[in-house]
């Protein structure tokens, strides 16, 4: 049971801390059960400080996030393969990674706050990031792919040449 | 041989972020581009993140990217063929892949489809077509075709073989694949 008023502090691995409603950490895994494993009254406002291994300006961005999806079902729904799939980002979250994928350290927002919303368990931002990066290489080429992934090619000739063959029949 | 240098990303550099993998080696004859694509954003130093999360991320490309990216190098191509989401719940299973099959799994694997494998040669009652790929001198691949169903076996002679199934759903998918052989 959720009470819309509880509030619990949260401390970043930078030293700040930041005070949030339950309505919001519901949704992180790793938070409630940090609650849960403190077994206080749920009644106590706030509720004692709970540390996360997330700094300050990405726990930032992951709370505006939350904010945003504090009404989301839970438990988060799980996926088919079927239903699998990167162009399903809904509209608010594609403006909000916007606001930071143009930018020079893009990738470095990208990284934290995908390893963010994997350590606090939020699932629903772990996919939507997660998402976000498979669509910077999907319909890419292989070489293309290597472009954007930053890799180099450590296949043999021999190597390539079977790949070529074994991936033929989805190529043509 | 081109000339590398080391990418660390640069979350795990400047913010203290702990990385599970090794650094990636990145290719500078194309600076240039890279150097554009930072502009925009439109690059990504996959392998700084735990596997996992690589793993998670690739399994909402389509199987055609995903084999894509099963090319790109050796690390993602192990974590692509290791990936639990690859075949799960799929309804619309063309073909599947499975790495490290022993002579033992393999050698039933044809017992059950009826296909028998004996002294380097397949027998079956039933009419297939079994191709030798020649133009490959490190291991051999055998393609086998029974009906619209395509099995390749790779690396017979080996320990462990690499053995995929791939279901053609129309005659002229099956027909570019045998001629692919054939060539």
């Amino acid at each position: 049971r959720i009470y819309p008023l509880m509030r619990v502090t949260l401390t970043t691995s930078d030293g700040a801390s930041v005070t949030v409603s339950r309505q919001l950490t519901k949704h992180s895994g790793f938070i409630e059960k940090a609650i849960t494993d403190m077994a206080v009254d749920d009644n106590a406002v706030p509720l004692s400080a709970v540390a996360v291994d997330v700094d300050d300006a990405t726990l930032k961005l992951v709370i505006e996030w939350l904010t945003e999806h504090r009404d989301d079902a839970l438990p988060y729904p799980e996926k088919t393969d079927e239903e699998r799939r990167a162009d399903d980002i809904p509209a608010w979250d594609q403006a909000f990674v916007q606001k930071w994928d143009t930018k020079e350290d893009q990738q470095q927002t990208l990284y934290a706050v995908i390893t963010a919303a994997d350590k606090l368990d939020i699932k629903g931002l772990l996919d939507m990031t997660c998402k976000t990066l498979a669509n910077k290489i999907n319909g890419k080429t292989v070489e293309e792919m290597r472009e954007i992934l930053q890799l180099e090619c450590d296949f043999t000739e021999e190597e390539l040449a079977e790949i070529r063959k074994e991936n033929a029949w989805c190529e043509n | 041989k081109r000339g590398t240098r080391v990418a660390k990303p640069r979350a795990a550099s400047k913010k203290g972020m702990a990385t599970s993998s090794s650094p990636t080696s990145i290719d500078t004859r194309s600076a240039r581009k890279r150097k554009n694509e930072e502009a925009t954003g439109d690059y990504f130093p996959i392998l700084g993140l735990p596997t996992e999360l690589v793993s998670h991320s690739i399994s909402f490309l389509s199987m055609k990217d995903r084999l894509r990216v099963a090319g790109v190098n050796k690390k993602l191509r192990k974590i692509d063929s290791e990936s639990k989401n690859m075949l799960s719940g799929s309804t619309k299973l063309r073909m599947f892949q499975s790495l490290n099959v022993s002579k033992k799994i393999y050698i039933s694997f044809f017992k059950l489809i009826g296909i028998t494998y004996k002294d380097g040669r397949f027998f079956s009652n039933r009419d297939i077509e079994v191709y030798k790929d020649r133009t490959i001198t490190t291991c051999d691949l055998w393609t086998i075709f029974d009906e619209g169903v395509e099995i390749q076996i790779n690396g017979l002679t080996y320990a462990t073989s690499r053995l995929t199934v791939i279901f053609h759903e129309t005659h002229e998918q099956l027909e570019e694949a045998k001629n692919k052989n054939e060539l």
